[in-house]
């Protein structure tokens, strides 16, 4: 009863698709951080100011534009410069370049929430500037934004959703076809609402033990 | 690449006529979850612990839930259940919801900084539970509240995109639409950006300068709802 | 000739006010150089130059005999030799009381791990920090507890000299004690140290020679006795007095 038998009878076209969702997030993710990583670098490493500005405007405008947005252009306005790129790519593109922003903006808090006596005392030791960020900075302001991070991944996934937009089998994607075959909507939808909800608890629990993994006394709290 | 900018010139309008349509429909998706944040916090407030644990499972659920997901349930689902909604009222619940969960989180994180001795005082006074939530209370959780929300406004207006699943015509469902006439998605999609990029970013500077101002530890989150 | 450091000259701007006004004074092995002051004076700044964490505007830093303010030279080089205990302990975070003193061993002078503990242990011992506390974390210490780490950390980097930035100012009046008690141990070894400090007891009891700083300028250099008991100086008689009738209001109970 109750959407049960949906999950029954669907189970393997809804877990593919589920696994659509995490790798699209688990992959924006990733490149997301990367891109983050070099633009706090320039944020608060750099001397010269154009790099600095050009992040800055970057954020901003990732920040305060839909995603919605973001995904139609590259999927949609691409192919008019040449580049035709796959569901699966524009997706994890699109949300890579968003998740980028946002990304950097913990970072950049992180990193700035730690003293700056924490690095002078490193200096005080004999160590180089970089040694300093490497083995002082850098533990304990990542540490900082690791709950931030989490979070963002959540967010991810439950925004991957729009993916289906453009095409991407994935979980709405899938649901919506299921529902539309059978004209159970209501039944669908919740069931799929309960597996979002399920799967983001999950992902929530993985981070809050990462960060225990991690966590120091008199950080982080 | 003159005549693709001078082909979407004509339909400009129809792009800015529908920016009223993203300004009412966020303003309503905000103001029903400013009610709906607002009495969650009163009832967490005022609850044993059991009914307050229940009230935070429930807002924890609600966040778990992608807002394209809540847009179909309403808008594709109740139908099941006897009633049929149109898609905007549909789209303002659906926003309104997932705010009020999450604007419940902005006031419960900043309820600890209104010291308790506030709410006994004015219960010493002869007012209400009621009345010292209303009067006493929640006036000051909402002044430090205000540059969180003005964020939590933007993410709204972001998200009426959002509505163009459930056929709603608001600015960005009539870019689509133009750029499919048009047959190119380049000029309306930046064009909507800017739209977008220039509320958003003055009403977040707006924020900033409010956060310094009031300046208080309370962490930028943001979140997204999907 | 047994000089340590030598400052000659040296003069620093903030906002375009100096707060160090050609300062010269030098340092000598087994020295116990104790530098008092108002606060402001600029004795934190000057004693931040002796390492180069402050870079000075003008004038020169010598460290047994090299200048460190040449161009030529990279100061990260000396700074091993060159202990600093700060006013704010300023331990690693996130590093256990153990890895804090190994840190500086294993990252700058590259020693194996096992040695580095051994060096470690020893600084932790001389510092009184008993084995229940090495595997804490900075946050789980007592303020006291904390700058004696922080003075380990230093001596873990067998320095030629020790400079203390107002070690006992962040203290609880309980917790000074205890701090300046490894203090005096380590004079009694015979280490040369640089102590900025509003002790008097302290200097008086252990200062080879004083200085008075007063708004970025050397007042009076001399012995504990010269300085704190027969100063010749206006301003450093006013300064003492103010500083004995805090003593004073002390209570005894």
């Amino acid at each position: 009863m109750l959407g049960l038998d949906i999950l029954i009878e669907n189970w393997q076209i809804l877990l593919k698709a589920l696994g659509y969702s995490l790798l699209v997030s688990l992959f924006s993710f990733i490149l997301g951080f990367a891109l983050a990583s070099l633009f706090t670098v320039v944020r608060l490493f750099s001397s010269f100011k154009v790099p600095k500005w050009a992040v800055r405007a970057y954020v901003e405008t990732f920040r305060g534009t839909p995603m919605m947005v973001q995904l139609f252009f590259i999927y949609y306005a691409s192919p008019a410069i040449g580049i035709n790129l796959s569901p699966f790519q524009a997706s994890v593109i699109a949300f890579a370049l968003n998740s980028a922003a946002y990304q950097s903006e913990y970072l950049r808090a992180g990193l700035m929430s730690v003293p700056k006596t924490q690095y002078e005392a490193a200096e005080s030791l004999g160590l180089s500037k970089w040694g300093a960020v490497f083995s002082v900075v850098l533990p304990v302001g990542l540490r900082a934004s690791l709950s931030s991070l989490g979070n963002e991944f959540v967010a991810l996934f439950k925004y991957s959703s729009i993916a289906s937009f453009v095409t991407l089998p994935e979980l709405f994607y899938v649901a919506r076809y299921i529902a539309a075959g059978s004209f159970r909507y209501l039944e669908m939808y919740t069931v799929l609402a309960i597996i979002y909800v399920v799967i983001g608890f999950a992902l929530s629990k993985t981070f809050r033990k990462v960060e225990r993994f991690f966590y120091v006394p008199g950080l982080m709290d | 690449m003159a005549t693709m900018v001078q082909s979407f010139f004509p339909y400009i309008h129809i792009i800015l006529d529908a920016l009223w349509v993203t300004i009412a429909l966020s303003i309503a998706g905000f103001s029903l979850g400013f009610g709906i944040g607002a009495l969650l916090l009163f009832l967490r407030t005022f609850s044993n612990r059991v009914v307050a644990r229940a009230i935070d499972g429930f807002i924890d659920v609600i966040r778990g839930i992608p807002l394209l997901v809540m847009l179909f349930l309403i808008f594709y689902g109740f139908p099941a259940l006897g009633f049929q909604i149109p898609n905007m009222l549909a789209a303002a619940l659906g926003m309104g919801i997932l705010s009020g969960a999450y604007q419940s989180q902005i006031f419960r994180s900043l309820l600890h900084s209104v010291s308790s001795s506030q709410y006994e005082s004015s219960l010493a006074i002869g007012l209400s539970r009621w009345e010292s939530f209303r009067y006493v209370i929640f006036p000051q959780v909402l002044r430090l509240s205000i540059p969180a929300l003005i964020n939590e406004y933007t993410i709204l207006l972001k998200d009426t995109s959002v509505a163009y699943a459930i056929g709603v015509t608001e600015m960005f469902t009539q870019s689509v639409h133009v750029s499919q006439v048009i047959m190119s998605f380049t000029y309306p999609l930046l064009f909507v950006s800017a739209i977008y990029l220039t509320i958003c970013f003055s009403l977040s500077s707006l924020a900033n300068h409010l956060y310094r101002k009031l300046s208080y530890g309370y962490s930028i989150r943001e979140h997204i709802g999907g | 000739m047994g000089e340590v450091i030598k400052v000659d000259g040296v003069w620093k701007y903030y906002d375009g006010r100096a707060v160090v006004k050609g300062i010269s004074l030098e340092v000598n092995r087994g020295d116990r150089f104790v530098i008092i002051g108002p606060s402001g004076s600029g004795k934190s700044t000057l004693l931040r130059m002796m390492n180069l964490l402050v870079r000075p505007d003008k004038g020169k830093i010598f460290f047994e005999g090299v200048e460190l303010t040449s161009p030529k030279v990279n100061p990260v080089e000396y700074r091993k030799k060159i202990g600093i205990v700060f006013q704010h302990y300023n331990l690693f975070l996130h590093m256990t009381v153990m890895r804090n003193v190994m840190f500086g061993p294993v990252k700058v002078k590259g020693m194996k791990l096992d040695e580095a503990r051994k060096v470690a242990e020893a600084a932790l011992d001389s510092v009184h920090i008993s084995r229940a506390l090495w595997d804490k974390y900075p946050s789980q210490l007592s303020g006291g507890e904390q700058q004696r780490v922080a003075i380990a950390r230093a001596l873990a980097m067998e320095p030629e000299v020790m400079l203390f930035d107002e070690p006992t100012s962040a203290l609880d009046p309980e917790l000074t004690g205890e701090v300046l008690q490894v203090m005096k141990e380590l004079a009694k070894k015979g280490m040369t140290m640089v102590v900025v400090t509003h002790e008097l007891g302290f200097a008086a009891s252990v200062a080879s020679r004083i200085a008075f700083i007063d708004s970025g300028e050397v007042v009076e250099e001399g012995t504990p006795k010269e300085i704190l008991f027969s100063p010749k100086k206006e301003r450093t008689r006013a300064f003492l007095n103010r500083m004995w009738e805090l003593y004073r209001i002390e209570p005894e109970w």
